[in-house]
């Protein structure tokens, strides 16, 4: 009960959060060097052509009336259409969701797996050389770009070893999808018993998400080393020291106490993946909501890009609220 | 009760904090020693390093502090000479430390009874079952009604006065043969302050353990302890039997203290006096307490007045007294 107030009361917050990152989205499109109605036409269009055409796409209207218009449509779940697919935008991003879902779901899952034992090593052990090798990785990862990245491991692994497909979709084309049930293509080929889906999509999966793992690493790496230092400098490990509990016991005891902060951090990575991904699906062609929304700031295709902020930022906004309540779970002295 | 082996000598100890400021010798050649069965009471004014010789004794002195020289000989072992993993097999088993500020100390994540299990399971060859039976019993012992219920609650959700009982459960558990109580009482309510006080005193008297009383209450001292020592800037200035002390103290600053209690009256007040002490990054030549003595000498300035035995089991730390031990009487007619 104390749970549904508190995720009720929760989810109000995210109104008027909301409402303002459409109003800041909006204005800012609107602010993108180029005129919608122009590239849409194309380049041998009339003025009256134009014209015509602002007035369809409601451009002609002054900017408040046209957000509240937006704003109205959005609260009915209406999102708009695309200027250039003509398609519903809500169908749009649910079909290419999952596509970006899988990619970052797994990369950050690669990403815990390592950064988050070597931040403990790191922490435990600050002296050895292993821990030196993984905080000056750390400060490497933390220092590059993530599409460079990409496309150093492209042309590494597909243009001279030729080991992974190219970096283009998620599937071969003589590849036959499974049929669609988590969106997940390795999951859904698993569920079909599809072997050749699975194997293939893997080869797909790995270079991207190989990119975006490596470079998370570094952030996670470094949060769980901060967060496991400031737990054991802190009184009560050193009265578990006092109190002779042995060097296992008090490790246990740092990194039961660091768990909250590690898990936030990597709520916080995990959120802001869905806008972060952007540049590395373009680079691996990946037909998610990152090559989307890069195809709609092209084309200044205002609703498409508004529609990609309003659900990336509904993402992280649930991440963060699900990583609330873990935290709660793992810190008892956090009520609701 | 009293034997007359000694359990605990400290000698010559020296802890310094590496500051970036300079070197904080907040530890000056310590001399300090407690016998079986005896429960001695450590009186000193808030920063004159009561804290840090404790830890001292333990060697858990946190960074950037280190004991530099020195020994602390417990049985006939100095304990300053073993290893991390050796001194475990002390801490918490033969020497159990009371800290204030149980609220800081005790684990916020863990249950009370599971910290005190993890104590008594770091000693003992017994299974989790046995270790969180032995915990419930502590409770119980230490006067918490519903024990089962109390082993599993978390620190947070029990009062400054449950939580320092905690504190005294996890320095008992293993049944040491030397308690050092520091400052246990500190924040607490007066009438908890005694319970806790008699609750100490009752256990140590049962267990035949000695006992070392670090407080700021003279009061304390004078009721439950058959020694007394002055702490003043990181050495011990006085040292003997209760009676004796509060007969006649010897050291001007132990006057000092004395009189600073209305008519002499021992009172629960916490010691306050003009000036201060010297700040241990820049500690005087000579005897430590030469800038709020009257009746400070030349040779005071100059020479550091050795620990003189000035009556059976009593020692003072001052030059007044070494005119005494060679010019008997001239000493008392100045302090007269
Ligand atoms: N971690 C530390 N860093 C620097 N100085 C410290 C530290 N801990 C204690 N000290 C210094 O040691 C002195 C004595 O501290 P403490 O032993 O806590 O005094 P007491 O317990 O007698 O009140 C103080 O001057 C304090 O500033
Ligand atoms: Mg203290």
């Amino acid at each position: 009960m104390r749970i549904a107030k508190y995720l009720g009361k929760r989810l109000l917050t995210f109104i008027p959060l909301l409402i303002g990152v459409i109003l800041v989205v909006f204005v800012l499109v609107r602010l993108l060097p180029g005129d919608p109605a122009t590239r849409l036409a194309g380049n041998f269009a009339y003025g009256d052509t134009i014209a015509a055409l602002r007035e369809s796409m409601g451009l002609d209207k002054p900017i408040w009336q046209q957000f509240f218009i937006y704003l109205g449509n959005v609260l009915q779940g209406n999102l708009g259409e695309s200027w250039f697919t003509n398609k519903p935008i809500l169908d749009d991003l649910i079909v290419r969701f999952p596509a970006t879902l899988e990619l970052i779901t797994l990369s950050i899952l690669f990403s815990i797996a390592i950064g988050v034992p070597l931040g403990i090593v790191a922490a435990i052990k600050p002296k050895s050389i292993f821990s030196r090798i993984s905080t000056g990785y750390g400060f490497f990862a933390g220092s590059i770009a993530d599409f460079w990245f990409g496309l150093m491991l492209v042309f590494v692994f597909f243009t001279t070893l030729n080991w992974f497909p190219a970096p283009i979709g998620r599937l071969d084309l003589t590849i036959t999808p499974p049929l669609q049930i988590t969106g997940f293509l390795v999951i859904d080929s698993l569920l079909a018993g599809n072997w050749n889906a699975l194997m293939n999509s893997i080869a797909h999966l790995a270079l991207p998400v190989l990119t975006l793992g490596l470079i998370n690493v570094a952030p996670i790496m470094k949060m769980t080393l901060s967060s496991m230092k400031e737990v054991m400098e802190s009184d009560f490990i050193n009265h578990a020291k006092v109190l002779g509990l042995s060097d296992k016991k008090v490790m246990r005891y740092a990194l039961r106490n660091s768990l909250p902060s590690i898990v936030t951090i990597l709520g916080v990575i995990y959120g802001s993946l869905l806008g972060g991904a952007v540049l590395v699906e373009t680079v691996f062609g990946w037909g998610g909501l990152g090559q989307y929304v890069t195809q709609a700031l092209v084309n200044k295709d205002y609703s498409a890009i508004q529609g990609f902020v309003l659900v990336a930022t509904i993402f992280s906004l649930f991440i963060y609220l699900f990583v609330d309540l873990i935290y709660m779970i793992f810190d008892p002295r956090i009520k609701f | 009760m009293i034997g007359l082996k000694t359990l605990l000598q400290i000698q010559d100890l020296h802890t310094y904090f590496y500051l970036r400021k300079g070197i904080s010798k907040v530890v000056n050649g310590l001399q300090l020693s407690v016998r079986e069965g005896e429960l001695l009471g450590v009186v000193g004014e808030s920063g004159s390093g009561k804290t840090v010789t404790a830890m001292s004794v333990v060697n858990r002195v946190r960074m950037p502090g280190k004991v530099v020289k020195g020994k602390v000989i417990y049985q006939g072992q100095d304990l300053l000479k073993l290893s991390e993993e050796e001194l475990r097999k002390y801490r918490g088993k033969e020497i159990g430390l009371i800290a204030a500020n149980a609220r800081g100390n005790l684990n916020p994540l863990v249950k009370v009874g599971n910290q005190i299990a993890n104590v008594y399971l770091a000693h003992n060859k017994v299974n989790k079952k046995e270790a969180w039976e032995k915990a419930v019993e502590m409770l119980r012992m230490v006067g918490m009604n519903d024990a089962l219920r109390r082993a599993e609650a978390y620190p947070h959700e029990m009062s400054g006065g449950m939580a320092q009982r905690v504190m005294i459960a996890l320095a008992l558990v293993n049944s040491p043969n030397l308690l050092i109580a520091d400052d246990a009482t500190n924040g607490l309510d007066v009438t908890v302050q005694s319970q806790i006080m008699d609750l100490i005193l009752d256990i140590v008297n049962k267990q035949g353990a000695s006992g070392i009383l670090i407080t700021h209450d003279l009061g304390v001292v004078a009721q439950c302890c058959s020694e007394i020592a002055i702490m003043y800037c990181g050495q011990i200035v006085e040292k003997g039997p209760v009676t004796a002390f509060f007969d006649e103290p010897k050291h001007p600053y132990s006057r000092n203290l004395l009189n600073s209690l209305p008519e002499r009256r021992i009172t629960q007040e916490r010691i306050e006096l003009k000036g201060s002490l010297s700040s241990p990054l820049s500690l005087p030549t000579g005897c430590v307490y030469q800038t709020r003595c009257p009746y400070v000498m030349d040779v005071c300035r100059k020479v550091e007045p050795s620990m003189l035995h000035v009556d059976d089991n009593y020692n003072v730390k001052c030059h007044l007294y070494q005119e005494k031990t060679e010019n008997r009487g001239s000493a008392n007619e100045k302090l007269a």
